[in-house]
């Protein structure tokens, strides 16, 4: 019969309990375009789509050659406001909004101006210069770029779930609004269904 | 004759410049509208002048206004964590009650109030818990010493 001492039977508990504290984790660097869903949340692939399905109807659609023509051919002008994030995760919109102003720029076929947080730093930066820069440096003020248009957006999401299945929606929806009119020249959707099931 | 022209001259003189300058600035407005702009505009321009610093601060962030949905094994999880938690709380509160109750206690206890119920057996000396690792490990040795 197989027999164990008070000592050995410690022994091996104390050391399980060394084992567990010191598991190994495994850490790779993957594609940013491979596919890996592992909560059903939303994750950086989700964030791709909604860049790339933007991206593409921004530039693509009509309001773009309609502005030009209008306008003697005239690049127009976008700010980006607000993204609400009216879902039941934390979502960043800068992920994939940001993907998009890089291919305003990219492009060259729209220019974008600084607004918020940031637009606020450079005033503070040009403020600074009145007093520290040299005269022939020194940037003036009243001749920021004005916006023709601001684009704004939501995402929301519609989750069902019952026991081991559930199901997310989210509609991620992003408008250009002419600043001057209010007239709403371009909406770009992104829909992404999730089936998880546990 | 020549204090009533002085008169005049004082209240006529300032009143007409008042009304020049109001006749002008209308002059100016009307000419500066735009056609088919709404005259009044500058009502609402004034208005939102004063705050378009708090309007413009959120520019380019995302405003969280997420919900909480419900979702099955969450909320499974969640009622488990709670009633462990629960737990936890009549553990720690069973234990305070005896650590607290010393000698001292005891000496207190006779001069209190009438109505001060002392521990019952129920209350039991709380330091035992089962997630208590050295607990764990006296209790296996003793089983084995008892049972091998």
């Amino acid at each position: 019969m197989f027999k164990i001492n008070a000592a050995a039977f410690t022994g091996i508990l104390m050391a399980g309990i060394l084992l567990q504290g010191c598991a190994p984790r495994k850490v790779t660097r993957v594609d940013e375009k491979e596919q890996i869903d592992i909560s059903g949340r939303w994750n950086n692939t989700d964030s791709r789509l909604a860049a790339e399905e933007m991206t593409t109807r921004v530039l693509g659609e009509n309001w773009l050659p309609d502005f030009q023509q209008q306008h003697a051919g005239k690049k127009p002008v976008v700010i980006v406001g607000m993204v609400s994030n009216k879902t039941h995760e934390h979502i960043d919109a800068e992920t994939f909004v940001k993907d998009m102003e890089r291919s305003f720029v990219t492009t060259q076929k729209i220019r974008l101006v600084q607004g918020g947080a940031k637009r606020e730093e450079l005033r503070g930066e040009r403020a600074d210069q009145q007093k520290n820069a040299a005269v022939s440096t020194m940037k003036k003020w009243g001749l920021e770029v004005g916006a023709d248009y601001m684009l704004q957006g939501s995402i929301n999401s519609i989750v069902d779930s019952h026991k081991k299945q559930m199901v997310v929606y989210y509609q991620v929806d992003l408008e250009l609004t002419d600043l001057q009119s209010n007239e709403v020249v371009w909406i770009g959707n992104k829909k992404i269904a999730k089936y998880v099931k546990n | 004759m020549k204090k009533q022209n002085d008169l005049l001259k004082r209240i006529l003189q300032p009143g007409l410049a008042t009304l020049f300058l109001v006749a002008a600035t209308t002059c100016i407005q009307a000419q500066a509208l735009l056609p088919d702009q709404n005259p009044r505009y500058r009502e609402s321009m004034n208005a939102y002048l004063f705050k378009a610093d708090s309007l413009t601060r959120n520019e380019g962030t995302t405003l969280q206004q997420t919900y909480h949905a419900y979702q099955y094994f969450e909320a499974k999880q969640a009622l488990k964590e709670q009633r462990r938690q629960w737990r936890q709380d009549r553990r720690m509160a069973r234990s305070s009650y005896w650590n607290d109750y010393t000698y001292n206690d005891y000496a207190v206890g006779y001069n209190r109030p009438y109505g001060y119920s002392y521990p019952t057996y129920g209350h039991y000396p709380g330091g035992f818990r089962w997630n208590d690792i050295a607990t764990v490990t006296s209790l296996a040795l003793g089983a084995y010493i008892l049972f091998r």
